[in-house]
């Protein structure tokens, strides 16, 4: 019986990809109001002489800095979220797999010969060990980073095209 | 005299709703060091215009901007405007969250002056133009306007270039110290041989320049005052 452990790799999954594509574009959206609230400050720094690309690249350190801070605090306290999170996910399938084969046993009277007993001399899984490796970790942190650089380039590629004139001269 | 700042043959018009307002019909105008210029004309004439060709915010429509005799697209804007060119804006245009030190300092880095003690000599050229060190370590919003210009003044000299160009910078100053400013300006020219722009409504300020010179018929014309 290794269906409900399996339902806990299917579910997890799609919460790693909902929130990494959720997280993304929050991140994007958060970073484009952030540009537009600075529209003047950047203009300034562009008629002094900055260049556009360090200003792009002072945006991302910034994102960079937070997301490292995210980071290390996931890191110390994912290991417990994560086992209270499995445990009551095991638990919630392991639940729902018991009703079912409840519902299977009372079936089985109109199922004459039919009664395979695949698996059922395996102990089923109700608790699972969750350790946090640091290959895990790596991949986390990968995938992190790939968010928050992308999120925060494509709403900065907007900088490309401020012009200082506009931004300084008009509200006169 | 040394030519710093040429136009040549220079051309602008704005386009709205389909139509065409030429702002600068091919003016020629050369702009030396160790000068000291203001621009006067009418409202709306083009003054601000003409001043961010010069400052490499905006490009000619045709003609060029000559630095030193190289043309400014070749020298690169952004390069032009963090090297050889400090603009002072009418709104002060300081970065708001930061102290008036820090807006100074900031500047400096970013033009990469060589300076060493990039703190001190932003205190110094503070208080040179009148904030004392509370002042200059408070945030620029409180600060008044006129202290506010200051700052953007001392910004602007902090980046050790040869040409200065100001859009109204007294335009929100009382008289005392708008005739420092001004006095100022004319001592950064006359002993540091920079060359100074400043657009102004005031004749007062006209007649404390070197040259006083009127945009009139979209064109640079020069008037004994
Ligand atoms: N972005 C723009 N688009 C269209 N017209 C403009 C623009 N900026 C300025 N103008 C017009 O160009 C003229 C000159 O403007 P400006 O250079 O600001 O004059 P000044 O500084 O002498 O008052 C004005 O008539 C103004 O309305
Ligand atoms: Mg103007």
């Amino acid at each position: 019986m290794v269906g409900p452990i399996e339902n806990v790799a299917s579910t997890s999954k799609w919460i790693i990809y909902l929130v990494s594509v959720a997280g993304s574009i929050i991140l994007g959206l958060i970073i484009m109001l952030t540009i537009k609230e600075r529209r003047k400050e950047l203009g300034i720094l562009l008629a002094i002489g900055e260049k556009k690309g360090k200003l792009i690249g002072q945006l991302l350190v910034e994102v960079l800095c937070i997301a490292a801070l995210a980071f290390s605090l996931s890191v110390f306290t994912g290991g417990t979220v994560s086992q209270a999170m499995g445990d009551s996910l095991l638990q919630k399938e392991v639940t729902s797999s018991e009703e079912q084969q409840q519902q299977g046993a009372d079936n089985q009277v109109f199922m004459f010969g039919m009664n395979d007993d695949q698996g059922q001399d395996v102990d089923p899984i109700d608790n699972i060990d969750i350790s946090v490796t640091s290959q895990d970790v790596l991949k986390l942190g990968g995938l992190g980073l790939v968010i928050a650089i992308l999120s925060t380039i494509l709403p900065a590629l907007s900088i490309l095209r401020l012009n200082p004139k506009d931004i300084l001269l008009k509200d006169e | 005299m040394e030519t710093i700042l040429q136009f040549k043959n220079l051309n602008y018009h704005y386009k709205s709703n389909n139509k065409k307002i030429t702002i600068l019909d091919n003016v020629n105008f050369s702009f030396q060091a160790g000068h000291f210029y203001t621009i006067l004309g009418p409202s709306g004439s083009g003054k601000t215009t003409t001043l961010s060709l010069a400052s490499g915010l905006d490009i000619p429509r045709s003609g060029s901007v000559l630095y030193k005799g190289t043309d400014i697209r070749k020298i690169g804007l952004d390069s032009y405007r963090n090297q050889h060119v400090s603009i002072i804006f009418q709104s002060y245009n300081l970065i708001t969250y930061m102290t008036a030190l820090q807006n100074v300092v900031t500047a400096m880095e970013i033009t990469g002056v060589d300076v060493r003690d990039k703190k001190g000599r932003a205190l110094e050229l503070l208080e040179k133009i009148g904030l004392t060190e509370v002042e200059a370590k408070r945030k620029v919003l409180q600060l008044s306007g006129g202290q506010q210009q200051r700052v953007a003044i001392a910004r602007a000299l902090s980046c050790n270039v040869d040409l200065l160009i100001a859009d109204e910078p007294t335009g929100s100053l009382d008289q005392v110290t708008s005739l420092d400013i001004i006095e100022l300006f004319k001592e950064l020219a006359h002993k540091e041989n920079k060359c100074i722009i400043v657009v102004t409504h005031s004749q007062e300020v006209a007649r404390q320049s070197d040259t006083a010179v009127y945009l009139e018929k979209r064109n640079l014309v020069i008037k004994k005052l």
